[in-house]
């Protein structure tokens, strides 16, 4: 089980800033049951950010949070490797 | 030898560059900061560091009323540090926070220009990997989850391209994959075009692709294979290695008596896929069951191949995209359809795909190179008038 205290210590270690709401989202959905370690979740998350700052503006990439919307995006991409 | 003629003292920019060079200015006792050569702001440089020099020439134009002629932000960055580092040496503080407010204006206008065109740039170069993503898979047919991978490679290049901007590290990734399917899946090509287009996008440094097998790999005698594989992992750095039918490494030699050289490769390979993990897109490919057997031969390859890529079998649909698209390679697409090929195709298809070594497009290909020489059969022929019956002739089937 991941703490959220470990995934934003992760975070930070990337220098990327997460949404307090989205990190608790994400932690209540990859904490039950087994699920991805910390380094799979952080891998999978920051993929997922890089993914949204692909498709949108530039302008917008540049406030770099990551949001509720990259941690389902997130939980999309663990479902998939299941 | 440096003169101040041939030093350019007239902008800080000259003068920035030098830094860390003090021993150049040894034996000057003063110079001409201006490019009027009016002799209005000479500065002594005798025992000064570059920092001070730069410091009182900043001083000095601001007193001067003039505006500071410096080349960009980089160089406005430097400047408005030096000047609060060296006006605390000289306790000047409340003087140089004037000196701060009037440049640090300059500074942000800088910093606000230096950003928009930050932007364009990024705009530019995300829009150039999408145009290079389309193109590169544009002639493939059923490679909806390789595109996703290498969509989110090029999405994780161009948010490090972000971050860089933002004043962040890079987030290295590591890019090793492993391809599952069956034969004829297109794993070589794609892998092909992974190379090209990693590269294209600059993701990685080189274009080349190494593709090795294990007989690539494997050595004849003790410190051989050792050999060979360094030599391998060295030519293909920068750019991607790909091993085809990977799962081959795990069968023990049998000819070659107790030494197992198929698991020094793979702890080899293992070692390599970490330490050259940024500089090295490595690809192990083979069949899905082999492959699944393979990676847990050892504990280290899962966690460092953290990405699979399956490679379904071609639907029927998809077989017959991939028999046009060659057809059309070679310029017999009219003539195949006159000839009613297509029924035979089909029919050929549904034989093939009944037995267990079936190849998918490469199947296809071997078709369709059975059509060409049938084609070019029919032209040898003595009988074949070529004025007339060359483009009617059907294109018999060959049995494959």
């Amino acid at each position: 089980m991941i703490k959220k205290e470990s995934l934003l210590e992760e975070m930070r270690h990337y220098s990327c800033d997460i949404e307090e709401a989205a990190a608790d989202y994400l932690i209540t959905k990859v904490g039950v049951g087994p699920g991805p370690n910390l380094i799979e979740l952080s891998r999978m998350l920051i993929q997922s950010h890089a993914r949204r700052v692909f498709e949108q503006s530039v302008a917008d990439s540049l406030v770099g949070v990551i949001t509720l919307d990259d941690c389902i995006a997130c939980l999309g991409r663990l479902d998939n490797l299941k | 030898m440096i003169t101040t003629q041939n030093v350019n003292l007239r902008n800080v920019s000259g003068l920035l560059r030098l830094r860390g060079r003090e021993s150049l200015f040894d034996g000057f006792s003063h110079a001409n900061l201006c490019s009027d050569h009016s002799g209005d702001l000479q500065i002594s440089i005798a025992g000064k560091s570059i920092d001070e020099i730069i410091y009182r020439i900043v001083m000095a134009f601001y007193q001067s009323g003039r505006a500071l002629p410096l080349g960009n932000l980089t160089e406005s960055a430097k400047v408005l540090q030096i000047v609060q580092e060296q006006s605390e040496i000289f306790g000047e503080a409340e003087e140089a926070t004037r000196v701060l407010g009037h440049y640090g204006e300059l500074h942000e206008a800088y910093r606000e220009e230096s950003n928009r065109r930050k932007v364009i740039e990024l705009e530019k170069s995300r829009e150039r990997m999408h145009d290079l993503i389309n193109e590169g898979f544009s002639s493939l047919v059923g490679i909806e989850d390789v595109r996703a991978v290498v969509e989110d490679f090029a999405a994780m290049h161009f948010f490090n391209q972000v971050r860089q901007v933002q004043g962040k590290k890079p987030i290295p990734q590591t890019k090793h994959l492993v391809m599952v399917g069956n034969p004829g899946t297109g794993k070589t090509s794609v892998a092909r075009i992974i190379a090209r287009l990693y590269h294209e996008i600059g993701i990685t440094t080189s274009s080349a692709i190494t593709e090795v097998s294990r007989s690539d790999l494997i050595g004849d005698h003790i410190g051989a294979t050792e050999k060979k594989c360094k030599a391998i992992f060295q030519e293909a750095q920068g750019g991607v290695l790909f091993i085809d039918e990977a799962y081959s490494l795990a069968v023990p030699n049998g000819t070659l008596g107790t030494v197992d050289y198929g698991k020094r490769v793979i702890d080899q390979l293992v070692v390599e896929a970490e330490n050259k993990r940024l500089g090295l897109t490595i690809i192990l490919a083979g069949y899905p069951l082999e492959m699944q057997s393979f990676l847990e031969t050892n504990p280290g390859l899962r966690s460092r191949f953290p990405i699979t890529i399956n490679f379904a079998d071609y639907g029927k649909e998809a077989l017959e995209a991939i028999l046009f698209s060659m057809l059309e390679e070679v310029d017999l697409e009219a003539d195949f359809v006159a000839a009613d090929g297509v029924e035979d195709f089909r029919q050929e298809l549904a034989k093939a795909q009944r037995l267990p070594s079936f190849g998918n497009a490469r199947w296809v290909r071997n078709y369709v190179e059975s059509v060409t020489r049938d084609r070019a059969r029919v032209a040898f022929r003595l009988s074949t008038d070529l004025s007339t019956d060359l483009g009617t002739q059907p294109s018999h089937r060959r049995v494959l």
